[in-house]
């Protein structure tokens, strides 16, 4: 029988030649075992060592007999731990939500995931132990470094004439006035850090984060907001609009880095830990997932800076707001022609769903504060009256409540969607101003957030 | 409990995932099994079955005639009132047990499944199945 050591832990099944050259160029020296015909992969189903673990699986579209959705669906009932990844080079008439729902955790489409599928390979030099010489570089959004601060990452720029990183900080060292105008003389976001350190890069921000939230900081009150609302609007400055495609890339991995930020102070703030209560309330639908960790960082560090509610309760909000909508296609702003094309039990659901989460999250054996069950029932009301489920008149909605469902609207207009412009959060500000859901007060102070010097780069 | 000589149907559109229901219930000691591909086919062979079938295993999600579908077919046949029917689904998919349990599915299990996991299933579903009988 095959065992498990032949496979040295990273296993790929009909990955297409684009995909594996990828894999192969990517993961020099990482050995792996390819499944590349329809025989090899009924083999290993009938695998007896299937007990054995094997942390990755990368997946493709090219066996003969089995589609994507089979493929998917057997490793998954047979490998129920692994992280099963798809790398395809379009989608054609796979849909990706069908995929992950017959057990897939992560979908890529090449070329626009490159960035994101090398993230996931950073994770695998991570568990299986990188190769010497091998060195990855993920770009990251810098905020509020001061003169003096000492960095426990190394930091690296990108110097395109010679396609050559370049350490300019090391591990340990003070970072110098002069350096910090250089980053600043860059784009934001093309500052890059070896991926063996994204932890402490994460852990260095969460700790800027946390003192800039904290009212007790040794820094004057105006100082404080200003450098929370200055490091936030550099945060989103560089999840950008996808009009060239490296600056898509850098938003991607910025967004994430957000995300781990953002789980990390809060962490430190309430000691609730942010993954495993994710885990918790979605399980592994890897959809419902993805969409609740982003809008819950972009709905708490928009309450950092706008100063509307507290962060942390906007951050489980976020987290929280559609757990009774796991498994079910969910656009934040469907219009009726989408409810109405829903069957009468999904319907009911659909529109229930803001006022079940505290039932749902009750059968977990998970409970929220009254102030975070309001602002999860009113996150599809809307100031014009028309939002569901009680269709509240603006004065009864509130501005946390808002938040969150401008952060659902953030999140939902830079998605990729066939046939859709993706859009930056700022342009995405000027189309929920158009749909008229969110009060002029409220889209006033994200605008403000949002919108600043930064944008024409005279920013100290 | 069923035996190793059960007559098991085992509806699935997927080769692989029939394959893997098989080898699971092999592991649990049977032997006999027939196979259809969606809840028409399935129809078919269970009347056709040369040796009754005594329980079915099918999954939820298949063109042309879905798990459910193929359960209200079962169901409104007076043959087929008290067969056990397991539905196989995903947890995506959980929302739609309730429509399974109206139609009058005996139990389901989730995908993706463990051998151990489908035999407490099995268990279950006789146990009930004995009860009504009884009753
Ligand atoms: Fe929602
Ligand atoms: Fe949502
Ligand atoms: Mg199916």
């Amino acid at each position: 029988m095959a065992s498990v050591e032949k496979y040295n832990r990273v296993l790929t099944i009909g990955l297409d030649t684009e995909g594996l050259n990828l894999m192969t160029s990517e993961l020099a020296n990482v050995s792996m075992y390819h499944v590349d015909t329809d025989d090899k992969f009924e083999a290993l189903l009938e695998d007896e060592s299937e007990e054995n673990f094997i942390p990755l699986i990368f997946c493709g579209p090219k066996l003969n007999q089995f589609s994507p959705y089979e493929v998917a669906q057997t490793i998954r009932n047979t490998y129920p731990q692994s992280r099963i990844i798809f790398i395809l080079g379009t989608t054609e008439d796979l849909k990706i939500s069908t995929l992950k729902k017959n057990g897939a955790s992560e979908v890529f489409i090449l070329p626009n995931d490159k960035s994101l599928l090398n993230m996931e390979f950073d994770d695998v030099v991570k568990l299986i132990g990188s190769a010497p010489g091998l060195t990855r570089y993920r770009a990251v959004q810098l905020f509020d470094i001061e003169p003096e601060d000492e960095l426990p990452f190394d930091l690296s720029v990108f110097l395109p004439m010679n396609n050559k990183y370049i350490k300019v900080v090391k591990s340990g060292d003070k970072v110098r006035r002069q350096q910090i105008d250089k980053f600043k003389e860059k784009q934001v976001g093309r500052v890059f850090i070896d991926s063996r350190q994204t932890d402490q890069f994460y852990d260095y921000c969460a700790e800027k984060l946390a003192d800039l939230n904290d009212p007790n900081s040794a820094m004057s009150e105006t100082e404080r907001k200003q450098k929370l609302q200055t490091s936030v609007r550099d945060l989103f400055a560089t999840i950008h609009d996808g009009s060239d495609n490296a600056d898509f890339e850098v938003g991607r991995q910025v967004m994430k880095q957000s995300e781990s930020v953002v789980a990390k102070f809060l962490e430190k703030k309430t000691g609730i830990s942010f993954h495993k209560q994710i885990e918790a309330a979605l399980g592994s639908t890897e959809d419902s997932y993805t969409h609740a960790s982003s809008v819950s960082a972009i709905a708490s560090l928009l309450s950092m800076a706008t100063e509307i509610g507290k962060p942390e309760d906007l951050a489980l909000a976020g987290l929280f707001h559609d757990v009774a909508l796991l498994g079910f296609k969910h656009d934040p702003y469907p219009g009726d022609e989408f409810v109405e094309s829903l069957e009468a039990d999904e319907r009911k659901k659909y529109l229930d769903h803001p006022m079940d989460a505290q039932r749902v999250l009750k059968t977990k054996k998970m409970t929220i504060t009254p102030e975070i069950v309001k602002i999860i029932e009113q996150h599809h009301e809307r100031n014009d009256g028309k939002g569901f489920p009680q269709a509240l008149s603006a004065a009864k909605i509130i501005p946390e409540a808002q938040l969150l469902s401008i952060a659902d609207q953030i999140e939902y207009y830079g998605q990729f969607r066939p046939g859709e412009q993706r859009l930056s959060p700022l342009q995405a500000i000027d189309a929920i101003e158009k749909n008229g859901s969110i009060s002029l007060e409220v889209l006033f102070k994200v605008r403000k957030v949002l919108k600043s010097e930064s944008n024409i780069s005279t920013r100290d | 409990m069923f035996n190793s000589e059960t007559q098991i149907l085992i509806v699935d559109d997927m080769l692989t995932m029939r394959k893997l229901v098989k080898k699971a219930c092999k592991t649990l000691g049977f032997n006999n099994f027939i196979e259809a591909v969606d809840g028409q086919d399935a129809y078919q062979k269970l009347q056709e079955a040369p040796i009754p079938v005594q329980l079915i295993i099918s999954d939820w999600n298949m063109p042309n005639c879905s798990g459910l579908d193929f359960l209200k077919r079962v169901r409104a046949d007076g043959r087929y009132k008290e067969l056990p029917f397991v539905l196989l689904t995903a947890e995506a998919e959980m929302h739609q047990v309730k429509a399974a349990v109206e139609a009058g599915v005996s139990n389901y299990v989730i995908k993706p499944f463990t051998p151990d996991g489908l035999r407490q299933k099995l268990e279950q579903t006789y146990v009930k199945h004995a009860g009504a009988n009884a009753a």
